[in-house]
């Protein structure tokens, strides 16, 4: 490729960094919190919970009846069963809906008695929003759209994917003559060198996982904006309810209207005994006490990889078949959508899986972040730079504050939600969050920017973050009374270990601070002794110069 | 007895990393590269039989990654 190629893609590689860099790096950093967010974060937010839930199976069934016999025949037509924990609800959930009247009626039973804690009835949307909010909910939710609702929200981030797309094959082939690189890192060499062969780094070995959460992020974010809309107006003359009937591998079953007593629990007890790596999530169940109802029942942490949809006769719950979600349709594309949503969060091989994909998550993060300040660090130190010094300046105390800053907003959210269980008034906990999340980061911006020195308040952010984490699990013993000991003997592994990641997070977070801010210090010290010596020496040969001329 | 084989992987993807960029300096490059790459193909199998067969690769390609990046900051660390 001719230099001038190479120079035009070196342009573009840094100005789609620059301009989407930070957006990149909260969504990178949120997407690496978000693979723990479902179930291990929400475990740990929600005390009820963390223990090993043991609903007797033959209990659901008869929980479904005694509720379904009170409700009017219409509500029988779709029933879901959201299993407590594995997803949205911590607690089980029956949700009847009455499709031709557009009616649902939202249950939800305390884990251990069963007993009815609250009921919520009306149109789909009404019964499912102004449920509680957790920080596993606002850190998910967040990641997908920003907060920014649905269709903005999730377009932002779906171009975001593809930006990121762009940059892996803008940045593979300006340095593809560097691919020799792969294994340097040079730690003790200046600043801007190590930040160059960390971008270097976590860019080449992070390319092909790169790609993968680019494309699929990329998907997830606009096929129910985009990729839906334009494939209904392409066949199916823009019927985009076709579309998604055609596509659909969970039919509604043709009533025979005989009734015939649905069996849930041997479906129950069969996919709990058919892999234990998996974690089931929802029961649907079409055409509840007919004859030809239909059970079925998704579950995650399949060795398909894909999420499994598990097929059982309603009136015997016997096994029919096992599917993706996409993978009955057939062909090829079919099984590359059903891998789209677990290769993004890494959520088919367990805890090992997720900690890999977390923490390449976060090397995802940090490729953004390095860029941004390779240019800045560049920029400063050239004696010719593109921009005023007070522009790369500006823009670092702008990277710095937003980046810190989300890290910490993200930090706080932990303490905040064991605040908020502990307190009985706080109805709508989504805004809560909200106001301490987005507070906190607008804080850091605004002290990024008021900062005398930029490098203190990197350092003073940074240790916000480590003082935040470490404090968190002794928060969560004073209020909860679990501490380490105990979750260890009750069997509470998700919130156990959720602790002791914050804990070592914070404390690894307070030394590496620690250590750089020391670096800094001696780094400074050097300078302004290299520059009184320089001082030193000038008047040193000036007094010569004098007595020469004297 | 899957924790067994993904033990065995990890150490088997650190000796192919190892093996290509540092290795001994008898042995020619090209005849590192290639123990490098058998040596990974051996850590996958031992993935496969962990997680099965596509989350196998899936699980080894993300490991290899993850591993590649940390390799040169802890040696370069220790050093």
């Amino acid at each position: 490729m001719k230099s001038i190629d190479i120079k035009k893609l070196y342009f573009i590689h840094s100005w789609v960094g620059l301009i989407t860099g930070i957006l990149l790096f909260v969504i990178a950093f949120t997407g690496a919190l978000s693979v723990f967010g479902r179930p291990e974060i929400k475990i740990w937010a929600n005390p009820e919970i963390r223990g090993e839930i043991n609903i007797d199976k033959n209990a659901i069934e008869r929980l479904v009846a005694e509720q379904a016999a009170v409700l009017p025949a219409a509500y029988r037509e779709e029933i879901l069963i959201f299993l407590p924990g594995a997803r949205s609800f911590p607690n089980l959930t029956l949700f009847f809906e009455n499709h031709e009247a557009q009616q649902a009626v939202l249950l939800t039973f305390d884990n251990d008695t069963l007993e009815l804690i609250a009921k919520k009835e009306g149109d789909t949307q009404t019964v499912f929003s102004g449920n509680k909010t957790d920080i596993a909910d606002f850190i998910v939710d967040f990641h997908a759209d920003l907060h920014l609702g649905r269709p903005v929200g999730l377009l932002l981030t779906g171009l975001l994917g593809l930006t990121l797309m762009a940059s892996i094959v803008t940045g593979f082939i300006i340095h593809r003559q560097k691919l020799k690189q792969l294994f340097t890192f040079r730690f003790k060499k200046t600043f801007d060198i190590t930040l160059a062969d960390s971008h270097k780094l976590f860019g080449v070995w992070g390319m092909i996982f790169n790609g993968v959460i680019a494309f699929s992020g990329a998907f997830l974010g606009l096929a129910t904006v985009l990729l839906i809309p334009a494939a209904a107006f392409v066949s199916f003359n823009g019927d985009q309810e076709k579309l998604i009937e055609t596509f659909t591998t969970t039919p509604e079953p043709v009533l025979a209207e005989i009734f015939m007593p649905t069996k849930i629990a041997p479906a129950l007890e069969h996919i709990y005994a058919y892999d234990s790596d998996m974690t089931p999530e929802v029961v649907t169940i079409y055409g509840y006490n007919d004859e030809n109802a239909v059970i079925y029942i998704s579950a995650v942490g399949s060795e398909a990889v894909a999420r499994q949809i598990f097929q059982y006769q309603g009136g015997s719950g016997a096994f029919t078949e096992a599917f993706g979600q996409f993978g009955k349709v057939g062909g090829f594309s079919t099984a590359v959508l059903d891998l789209m949503f677990p290769l993004h969060f890494g959520n088919f091989g367990g805890a090992f899986v997720k900690l890999i994909w977390a923490i390449l998550g976060l090397s995802t993060a940090l490729l953004p972040l390095s860029g941004m300040m390779l240019w800045i660090e560049r920029g400063q130190k050239s004696a010719s730079p593109t921009y005023p010094k007070s522009t790369y300046a500006r823009f670092n105390r702008l990277v710095i504050g937003t980046c810190g800053g989300v890290v910490l907003a993200c930090s706080l959210l932990f303490p905040t939600q064991l605040i908020l269980n502990s307190l009985s008034f706080t109805a709508n906990t989504a805004f809560n969050f909200g106001i301490v999340f987005f507070s906190v980061w607008l804080f850091s911006i605004v002290f990024a920017f008021i900062s005398k020195r930029i490098k203190t308040a990197a350092t003073y952010i940074c240790f916000a973050i480590a003082g935040v984490l470490t404090v968190t699990p002794f928060l969560n013993i004073i209020l909860t009374g679990d501490n380490l000991i105990s979750m260890l003997f009750n069997k509470q592994w998700a919130a156990g270990i959720t602790d002791v990641a914050l804990l070592s997070f914070g404390v690894l977070t307070f030394m590496m601070t620690r250590k750089l801010s020391k670096a800094s210090k001696n780094a400074n010290n050097k300078a302004d002794t290299k520059a009184d010596s320089n001082v030193d020496n000038n008047a040193l040969i000036n007094s010569d110069i004098q007595d020469q001329k004297a | 007895m899957t924790s067994i084989y993904v033990v065995v992987a990890i150490l088997l993807q650190i000796i192919a990393i190892y093996s290509m960029k540092d290795g001994n300096s008898y042995t020619p490059k090209s005849a590192r590269k290639i123990t490098g790459y058998c040596v990974f193909v051996a850590s996958t199998f031992f993935l496969v039989l962990a997680f099965g067969t596509l989350a196998g690769i899936f699980v080894s390609l993300a490991l290899i990654s993850l591993l590649g990046m940390l390799y040169p900051i802890i040696v370069e660390g220790r050093g």
